[in-house]
């Protein structure tokens, strides 16, 4: 983030430091210009009073001086005398003329008056009188001139201006000591300002440190706080300075930190989401994998399974193949040999057979052709057939339909039908009664079949229908039999949309029962030739 | 020889009874293994003919069984495809295996080679 910093923290203190140097510097001008003013007025003022000292002092003397020479004039009627004292009074007029102007009181004025007006009548009057007086030699007139108080006068005079003299003197000491307590005071004023810039120079120092301490603190907690994980709400700082930058940067950072963070959880989130997918797939994976497993387990059981069963007739026909073809045998056991090898060699035909059939169907390379089947044209003939074969059972076909047809295979029928009565026969050895019964409801045609034979355990009841399953038990075993009819029984079943189902009481007797859609007249009618249709049963 | 066959399938039974009594052999049979060591319990035998696989008692379970109390020569009759469970059988305790479907002349032969040793 590029930013202008037009008010920076240096250029504040800069304009702080410029402000005090200002202060300062016209202070100590108008400090210096003041006492520089007081010192020239101070200056002046004495030199006027030096002036008048000096005005004072030549009137004085010139006045004392004139005086002076009359007096020695009337004493000794010396001319020089005279002389000097016109020559004197012509100084004391010059110098009153230049004392005048410089008179300022009242006092001053009214001495310059005094004397300027005794001057007049002085040398006008009193020196003429006198000089004409002393010139005639009446000295008596001389007296009575000074005895008109002009002698009085004169020390009058004199005294007034000796005054006048200390006076000024008086007053230029009291103008210095005015001077330099003027002086005093300006420069403890002087000191004083100076104090004052100081104090708001550091006032103005300390508020501005305080302005740059109290955000930099609340950044540094925010920033600590987040630095510790946690949720930061800050106010960005309207500032045209370094902090005000630093505030928006930082608040700028947080919302980015933040925003990033939320990112992060949901990225997190999704990542575990995920994970849960991967590890819930892994374990169908691993599922599937146990099922490949177990279905390699039945694959090679099946393979040992069948195996075994090819190999036990085999063993049979070879073992007694070859004792016929060994030994000499009578002619009874040549038939019960012969017997047993055409026995076991239709054992193991059946058992090839019913192996393959039910290897079709189960790999779905076997079709039914479904058609109008009357059910009972199928059975009859088989209850025949298989009733030859014993003479400790009885038949009986129990028919209680409502409807006649059901839609079937009728070889694959045949298959089942001769199969579940062949085996009502064979498990029941101590023969009974085989009931058929066939009945209907709405949908499907139910066909049953009943023995009084050995019946089968509960617990095995749920395997029957399993390829090779043999229930263990010693009576069954001498009851041949290849282990797959049942499971081929229940495969042609539901190829047809229907089910094989038992129920049986231990020692009581088995009923099967076999569950077929009848046959529906409409789907002839819609689908034409359905009879010639060949439908993957699958 | 008092030799007992122990086989659920009553064709094969009957072979190696038929085989084997034509040689002098007295035979005893058992449908499977529980009859089998039912039968020792009741006689002594010099030969076990035995089936691998029987319902309700595998062979390898009949022959620990026998061992327990016996040292009788057990031949067992195998498929081929038991191969892999033979060294079982032989941890066991079986003495010979004879694959089926045998020759009842091998048979015989084997059954003269024991008596003779």
């Amino acid at each position: 983030m590029i930013t202008l910093f037009r008010q920076t923290i240096r250029k504040q203190f800069l304009v702080i430091m410029v402000a005090m140097l200002l202060l300062l510097m016209a202070g100590a001008a108008v400090a210096y210009l003041a006492e520089k003013r007081l010192a020239d007025e101070y200056m002046e003022e004495r030199r006027k009073m030096n002036e008048k000292v000096k005005a004072v002092g030549l009137v004085e003397s010139s006045f004392k001086h004139t005086i002076f020479s009359m007096r020695g004039y009337i004493a000794f009627q010396n001319e020089e005398e005279l002389q000097q004292a016109y020559n004197s009074a012509r100084k004391l007029k010059e110098a009153m003329r230049k004392f005048k102007p410089l008179a300022s009181s009242s006092e001053e004025k009214q001495l310059v008056a005094e004397l300027a007006e005794f001057n007049g009548t002085y040398t006008n009057q009193l020196v003429p009188k006198a000089e004409a007086l002393v010139k005639a030699g009446n000295y008596e007139g001389v007296r009575q001139l000074s005895s008109l108080g002009t002698t009085d006068q004169i020390l009058s005079l004199i005294q007034a201006v000796e005054a006048e003299k200390s006076g000024l003197n008086e007053l230029i000491d009291q103008r210095y000591k005015q001077f330099l307590e003027k002086t005093r005071a300006l420069n403890a004023a002087v000191a004083g300002y100076f104090v004052f810039v100081f104090a708001v120079t550091s006032g103005a120092v300390w508020l501005l440190s305080r302005k740059l301490g109290q955000p930099l603190q609340e950044l540094t907690a925010a920033a600590e706080k987040l630095a510790a994980g946690g949720e930061v709400h800050i106010r960005q700082i309207k500032r045209k300075d370094e902090l005000g930058v630093l505030s928006a940067a930082f608040v700028h950072m947080t919302k980015t930190i933040q925003e990033r963070e939320h990112e992060l959880t949901a990225h997190n989130e999704e990542l575990m989401m995920q994970q849960e997918e991967l590890e819930r797939m892994l374990a169908e994976t691993e599922q599937m994998k146990n099922r490949l497993l177990e279905v390699d387990q039945l694959k090679s059981e099946l393979v040992s399974t069948v195996s075994h069963e090819l190999r036990t007739p085999l063993a049979g026909i070879l073992g007694f193949t070859e004792l016929m073809l060994n030994r000499s045998l009578n002619q009874e056991k040549q038939k019960k040999y012969l017997t047993t090898i055409h026995q076991e060699a239709v054992r193991l035909t059946n058992l090839i057979n019913d192996f393959l059939d039910l290897q079709r169907m189960e790999s779905g390379a076997f079709a039914c052709s479904f058609e109008k089947v009357d059910p009972a044209p199928l059975i009859e003939p088989i209850i025949e057939t298989i009733s030859q074969t014993t003479n400790r059972h009885h038949f009986q076909l129990i028919d209680q339909r409502s409807k006649k047809w059901l839609s079937g295979d009728q070889e694959r029928l045949i298959q089942v039908f001769t199969n579940l009565i062949g085996n009502a026969v064979k498990f029941s050895p101590q023969g009974g009664q085989v009931a058929v019964y066939v009945t209907n409801n709405e949908k499907n045609m139910l066909i049953k079949i009943k023995d009084e034979g050995l019946g089968i355990p509960a617990a095995e009841i749920p395997h029957v229908f399993k390829k090779f399953h043999r229930i263990d038990n010693s009576d069954r075993r001498k009851i041949g039999g290849t282990g797959l009819g049942l499971a081929v029984c229940k495969e042609i079943a539901e190829a047809h949309g229907g089910t094989i189902t038992v129920s049986s009481e231990y020692g009581e007797g088995s009923v099967f029962s076999v569950l077929l859609p009848l046959w529906e007249e409409k789907e002839t009618t819609v689908n034409g030739e359905r009879s010639d249709e060949y439908i993957d049963c699958r | 020889m008092n030799i007992l066959i122990a086989d659920d399938e009553e064709v094969l039974r009957m072979l190696i009874v038929d085989t084997l009594e034509e040689e002098g052999h007295v035979l005893t049979e058992a449908a499977d293994g529980h009859e089998a060591i039912e039968c020792f319990k009741e006689k002594t035998f010099d030969l076990l003919l035995l089936d691998y696989m029987m319902p309700r008692m595998t062979g390898i379970e009949v022959i620990r069984k026998v061992r327990e109390t016996s040292d009788v020569k057990i031949v067992m009759l195998t498929a081929k495809t038991q191969q892999r469970n033979l060294e079982e059988a032989k941890e066991a305790g079986a003495d010979f295996f004879l694959a089926k479907p045998f020759s009842p002349l091998k048979l015989i032969e084997l059954v003269t080679e024991l008596e003779e040793r």
